[in-house]
């Protein structure tokens, strides 16, 4: 059995996207008031990075000898059971705030339902995607 | 392997995308509203639909395709050319649509589904009906096929009834006036209307007045309905050969379905209003990206296991589904009890500030959601998911007047189970099954531990 988490920075990443999309969106719309302007998108990053910490702790990905078990959600859970041998692809995405981190965007697919996972470390995404690759083929 | 190319139907969906371009200067004039500009609008359009129909030609005369022992290979576009293998093993299923119009000019319309609807669903290609024939049986050969299932004399009538679909009936309808008063030139839609007043007047002879015009549009429809799935099931034969269910059927517009048997992911036995009264249940299945939306088979209720001789897999659930005492029926319920409290309340102060005439409408709506609340309270005790005997997934559903009974054939499916906190605390959850065909199977109130701990087949 082997279990992934996601790293501490992995999460700073989708917070400083949030930063970025909403000073682009206050600056457009909100361009005379400084307090709204600069408030907004420091603000959204502080709720941001609460959600994606306490996310952090109830996310996990757990990947049995046959099956890959990923749970999350803060007070309404979820969790997905795939066979390791229905995965019909494993990639993995890295933009250039990523590659300074050293995280990933992950995505599995089967054929009914796709999982993207943020804030992994490139090793273990790398180890990850290895281990259901080998593991399909049990 | 010859190349050939497709019909020039083909260049239809060109020529539409030209229609569409046609709408821009036509708005730009009536925006102006000046006579000139709409005369020069017009001249605008023709040239745009000469040019679409040169450019629809053109790319119809650079695309074609081959036909080998065992795929389908199609060469389209003009600057990026695609040529594109469709082989046996990608394939769920091959429809072949023949409407009048394709009929006359000897073409038919072929929309192939693929075992997987991700990330394609379909294609749909225009063929001459000879390419057609050719292509459907290298893709899926049908060899000595023995009818299973052939509607005749009171089957024929239950099969038209639980065939007819309100929705698309309607649109229908409502699509159909439209075109005509487009084509005449009339207000064919006033006509209609005069004619549905007419109607509710003569009604009004022998029920409440309040409640005729409802009467009449429901009539209307059922009539409608009726005579539209009559037409759409003409002739309808399904039969099994080679791995291959075939069905056949139509009257103006005729349609053969061939699903490959090993891909049929789900078969969804519905229990609808009508099919409680009548007895008869209609079957409908899902194949990749192909879900039937006339029944593949109607059975008495009771004997679904003689659905086993198209597909032999095919179980009733064989375990207990759900366990009664750990449910919470308020999840089932809130939103009909809801409705009906709130038309009980409507018809309390309707009949407090003297307005009789609302009365028997409201009286009405509320005995439909009536039937809804039944259906959910059964849904309460029966829904629910289990593994067969022989490693299928059975799950049990009601949603909005219907229950439904699938068996899940396909192995390659995922679970996804939610929680909410109270659910979490009373040890309840809702499973949710992925299938290939992009559907999500609901079982509300499943037990976790065993949704956790039920094996996939591997």
């Amino acid at each position: 059995m082997l279990r992934y988490k996601l790293k501490k920075r992995g999460i700073f990443v989708p917070a400083v996207w949030v930063f970025t999309a909403t000073l682009i969106l206050s600056v457009i719309f909100l361009r005379p008031n400084i307090i709204a302007v600069l408030g907004i998108p420091f603000g959204s990053t502080a709720a941001a990075l609460t959600y994606f910490s306490l996310r952090r702790y109830t996310y996990s990905l757990t990947v049995l000898q046959r099956e890959l078990i990923l749970q999350r959600g803060i007070m309404f859970t979820t969790m997905h059971r795939i066979p390791l041998r229905y995965i019909t692809a494993v990639g993995t995405l890295q933009s250039p705030l990523q590659r300074l981190t050293a995280t990933t965007s992950m995505y599995i697919c089967t054929s009914g339902n796709i999982l993207i996972i943020l804030g992994l470390s490139t090793a273990d995404s790398e180890n990850l995607r290895m281990t259901i690759l080998n593991g399909r083929d049990v | 392997m010859q190349y050939r190319h497709f019909h020039p139907l083909y260049t239809l969906k060109y020529i539409n995308y030209g229609l569409v371009l046609c709408l821009l200067p036509l708005v730009r004039a009536v925006l102006d509203f000046n006579w000139q500009q709409f005369l020069v609008a017009l001249q605008q359009d023709a040239f745009i639909l000469i040019v679409m129909a040169l450019l629809a030609g053109v790319l119809w005369y650079f695309s074609g395709f081959e036909i080998t022992d065992s795929s389908v290979v199609l060469h389209q576009g003009l600057f990026f050319r695609s040529n594109v293998t469709l082989s046996r093993d990608m394939i769920a299923a091959v429809e072949c649509v023949r409407p009048l119009t394709y009929r006359i000019l000897g073409g038919t319309q072929v929309i192939i589904y693929f075992k997987s609807a991700f990330p394609l669903k379909k294609i749909t290609l225009h063929f001459f009906t000879k390419d057609a024939i050719q292509a459907a049986d290298t893709l899926l050969p049908v060899k000595n096929m023995p009818t299973v299932f052939e509607p005749t004399g009171a089957t024929r009538l239950v099969f038209v009834m639980l065939s007819a679909n309100v929705v698309t009936s309607c649109v229908f309808a409502v699509y159909s006036i439209k075109r005509i008063s487009k084509i005449l030139g009339t207000q064919v839609e006033e006509y209609a209307l005069h004619g549905i007043t007419e109607l509710s007047h003569f009604l009004e002879l022998f029920i409440p007045a309040g409640i005729s015009m409802l009467a009449t549009f429901v009539l209307l429809i059922t009539v409608l309905t009726l005579m539209l799935s009559l037409l759409r099931t003409a002739g309808f034969v399904v039969g099994r050969g080679g791995g291959i269910i075939l069905t056949k059927g139509g009257f103006i517009t005729k349609i053969e379905r061939r699903v490959s048997a090993v891909c049929v992911n789900f078969c969804d036995v519905r229990l609808t209003p009508f099919a409680r009264v009548l007895r008869y249940t209609p079957v409908y299945i899902t194949a990749g990206g192909y879900r039937s939306d006339t029944p593949l088979f109607v059975c008495r209720m009771g004997q679904e296991a003689m659905l086993q001789r198209l597909l032999a897999d095919f179980t009733m659930p064989t375990h207990k589904m759900c366990v009664v005492r750990k449910k919470s029926l308020p999840v089932y319920i809130w939103l009909p009890a809801s409705l009906c409290a709130l038309l009980i309340a409507l018809i309390c102060v309707a009949a407090n500030i003297n307005m009789i005439g609302m009365i028997p409408v409201l009286s009405l709506l509320l005995l439909f959601a009536l039937c809804n609340l039944g259906i959910e309270i059964e849904a309460f005790i029966k829904e629910g998911f289990c593994k067969n005997d022989n490693r299928t997934f059975s799950i049990c559903y009601g949603r909005i007047f219907t229950r439904h009974t699938v068996c899940i054939f396909s192995h390659d499916i995922s679970f996804t189970i939610q929680q909410s906190p109270i659910a979490a605390k009373d040890g309840r959850c809702n499973l949710y099954i992925n299938t290939p065909a992009r559907v999500r199977l609901r079982a509300r109130d499943a037990i976790p531990h065993r949704v956790k701990t039920v094996s996939f087949n591997l």
